[in-house]
């Protein structure tokens, strides 16, 4: 009997794992402005990828409901304003990140700017003693 | 043990971009950053002390091995919170995540750099720099 997914809204935060992993492509993400909607059809097969891969152990099996989905808000980039992460991904990584690193670095500004951002503030940082001399 | 990059000697010619793909199987692990066109920084992994994308892995699949911040793929679930923890952004994802892994000791762009502007050891950027300085002292002096 195929079983269908239930997603725990309090344990998801959005994140690609198991929309990668499945291999059927039955899970998919829609950015739209300020949110992401992922969207679980109906399993065909028995398979238990997604299930076990959520670092986030927020999938699990149910045997009623049908196609089922989460909405999850998106962070803007503090800089070019793209929408790059959902908030409770960002949410995760500070968390998770030694508080150490927020004096070094002058709190958690960094963390709203999407990855490429950072690095052209990095390069700029970088060759601003060599563009004054440059110019 | 890291990449160092004198941005001094960079010229942008993306040499080290092509390196690092042809190592790689056609994913680059380098950002080249070029500033008002007139300066540019190549940006990659500093394999750092404290590593920030280690500290949020759920599975483990990033890991400090001797000084160099081993990725293992087999591990991985793509959960992408490695990207958003860099604070230098330079861990990738392309349906697999990738970074810098110093080409197992012997980097690509290191011996591919054309002007050495990417150098492989901390003694050797320690002695460019030194030697830099010194004569800098040395133009003013006269």
């Amino acid at each position: 009997m195929i079983e269908m997914i239930s997603i725990d809204v309090n344990l998801c935060i959005g994140c690609p794992a198991c929309i990668q992993a499945c291999p059927h492509g039955l899970i998919v993400r829609l950015d739209e402005g300020a949110s992401r909607t992922i969207r679980f059809s109906r399993c065909e097969v028995d398979c238990d990828i997604c299930v076990k891969i959520c670092p986030e152990k927020a999938l699990s099996f149910t045997e009623k409901g049908g196609e089922t989905e989460i909405v999850l808000p998106l962070q803007p980039c503090s800089s070019c304003g793209r929408f790059f992460a959902t908030k409770p991904m960002l949410e995760k990584v500070r968390s998770c990140l030694p508080v150490e690193l927020q004096k070094d670095s002058g709190g958690w500004s960094w963390l709203e700017a999407c990855p490429s951002c950072r690095r052209g503030e990095e390069g700029l940082r970088a060759v601003r003693e060599i563009l004054s001399r440059r110019s | 043990m890291s990449v160092y990059v004198d941005m001094e000697r960079c010229i942008a010619c993306h040499a080290c971009l092509v390196a690092c793909k042809q190592r790689h199987a056609g994913v680059s692990n380098i950002s080249l950053q070029i500033v008002e066109e007139r300066a540019a920084a190549p940006q990659l992994c500093r394999q750092c002390e404290r590593p920030a994308c280690m500290a949020v892995c759920p599975s483990q699949a990033l890991v400090q091995e001797d000084a160099v911040i081993a990725f293992h793929i087999e591990k991985c679930t793509g959960c992408e919170l490695c990207l958003l923890a860099c604070p230098f952004g330079v861990v990738w994802s392309d349906k697999l995540v990738h970074k810098c892994d110093l080409c197992s000791g012997d980097p690509a762009c290191v011996a591919t750099c054309p002007t050495q502007a990417l150098l492989g050891t901390f003694q050797e950027a320690v002695v460019r720099i030194r030697s830099r300085a010194a004569k800098t002292l040395q133009r003013g002096l006269r």
